[in-house]
Order: structure tokens, then sequence, then C-alpha cells
């Protein structure tokens, strides 16, 4: 029976999304003389900040329609 | 404050074992075994206009976020969608989803049940809306079929009256 976890669960992520690093997009090297092989990214969906994510994703469209 | 809970509400002791291990939904492997899916089966039924009408105005009458996304991973659980680990992981974001969903809806709500809504109180956006609503809706107008009606003539009575159809049959026998 869940009594109340919703309200800590709830403010534990507030703390998370706020805490956490901006990600950090890789240089791409991809001149002329740039002897890289292009590498496909991963697009793996189990990630460990799926939920996060999702949790931000909203909160800017929340704040969104608040700003109007 | 310690909250007063009955004693005689519980469930009896030994109940979960009256019933053979696996006839519960709980019991058995979940239907949505990782997050992604659960909160997929969760956010097209939160987000859908016919099946979240329930839900705003639960929202409306004053009903905590937190209460009802409580109320909603419990009953999954429950029927066996998902585990009650990813229920408590579902939390954050299902009241986040909720709130964005009463957001557009345009009503008042609390998150965790600490401000009170006065339901008395109407905001004059609803007003207008309820307003275009009345004024876009057309009027049902009902097409009067004509009704046949048989006129029944009362039977001539009387000396000077016309024979009626079967007293001039019954003349011609005569």
């Amino acid at each position: 029976m869940l009594k109340g976890q919703a309200a800590t669960a709830y403010r534990d992520y507030m703390n998370k999304s706020m805490m956490m690093q901006p990600k950090e997009e890789p240089a791409k090297q991809s001149g002329l003389l740039s002897r890289n092989k292009p590498v496909e990214e991963d697009t793996n969906m189990a990630d460990d900040n799926y939920l996060i994510d999702q949790f931000k994703i909203l909160q800017k469209l929340r704040a969104g329609m608040q700003n109007g | 404050m310690a909250e007063f809970i009955p004693l005689t509400d519980g469930p009896i002791p030994g109940q979960s074992l009256t019933t053979e291990i696996g006839a519960r939904p709980w019991q058995q492997p979940a239907k949505y075994s990782t997050v992604e899916d659960a909160l997929e089966h969760y956010a097209n039924k939160i987000t859908d206009p016919a099946l979240n009408e329930s839900l705003i105005d639960a929202l409306e009458m004053g009903t905590p976020v937190t209460s009802i996304a409580e109320i909603v991973v419990q009953s999954g659980a429950m029927e066996g969608m998902h585990t009650i680990d990813v229920s408590i992981l579902l939390l954050p974001v299902l009241m986040e989803l909720i709130a964005y969903v009463a957001d557009e809806a345009e009503i008042e709500y609390s998150m965790d049940g600490s401000e009170k809504i006065d339901q008395d109180i109407i905001s004059p956006s609803k007003i207008a809306l309820a307003m275009k609503k009345l004024k876009d809706k057309k009027p049902e107008v009902k097409e009067d079929k004509p009704v046949d009606m048989a006129i029944e003539s009362p039977p001539a009575s009387g000396l000077m009256a016309r024979p009626s159809r079967d007293m001039n049959q019954v003349q011609g026998e005569i």
C-alpha cells in the first residue's frame, strides 16, 4: 500500500534533475584531413537516466505552457 | 501527529494464504517488465482526452496529484501490469504527466494537498470556455412528420341519415 511515497519520490527527482549536469556533446572531428572513421551513435533505449529525461521533458513542456 | 488507523480496517492475518499461489494477477509475471513500457502504457491513457475526463474532474475537486498517481500505479500493480518497484520508479514522471494534463486543461490543482482549492471559485477562462461551447452548440431541429390520423366519423344514426354501406348490402340481399 502506497502512503505518501509519491511526494518523497517527486522531491527526490526534482533535486536530481536540478543537480544533473547537462550532457556534453562530443566534438566532431570531420575535417578534410581527418583520418577518423565516422562511428554510428549508439541508440540504446535502456538508458539509466531515461526517467529523469522524461521528467525533465515534461517539466520543460509545463514551463513552456505556463509562460505562454 | 500520529494518524489514527482503525484496527479492524486491515486484512485478516493469513488472508493472503486463502487462495492458491499464482491465482492473483500480481503473483503472475508482470505484463510490462520495463519502466519504458509501463510509462508508455500510462502516458497513452492519461493523455487521451476521451479517457482523462474523470482524472481532470478529480483534480478539480481538490484531489492531490500525489494521491492520484499513487492510486494509478497501485491499481496497475494489483492488475499485474507491472511490479511494485516499477510503480515506485514511475511515480514522479506520472505526477509530472498528470500536472501537464491539468495545465493543458487550465484547471487549478494541488500537487501534494498542501494548497486547498476553493471549488466555488470558477476562473474567468473556464466561464469563457463554457460560453463558447454553448454558442457553438447548434440547437437540434426536430422534423415534424405528418401523422396519419384516421378520422373516425361517428356512425350516422337518425331517420334522415344516409344509409351505411352495410345497410345497402343488406337491402340488396332483400
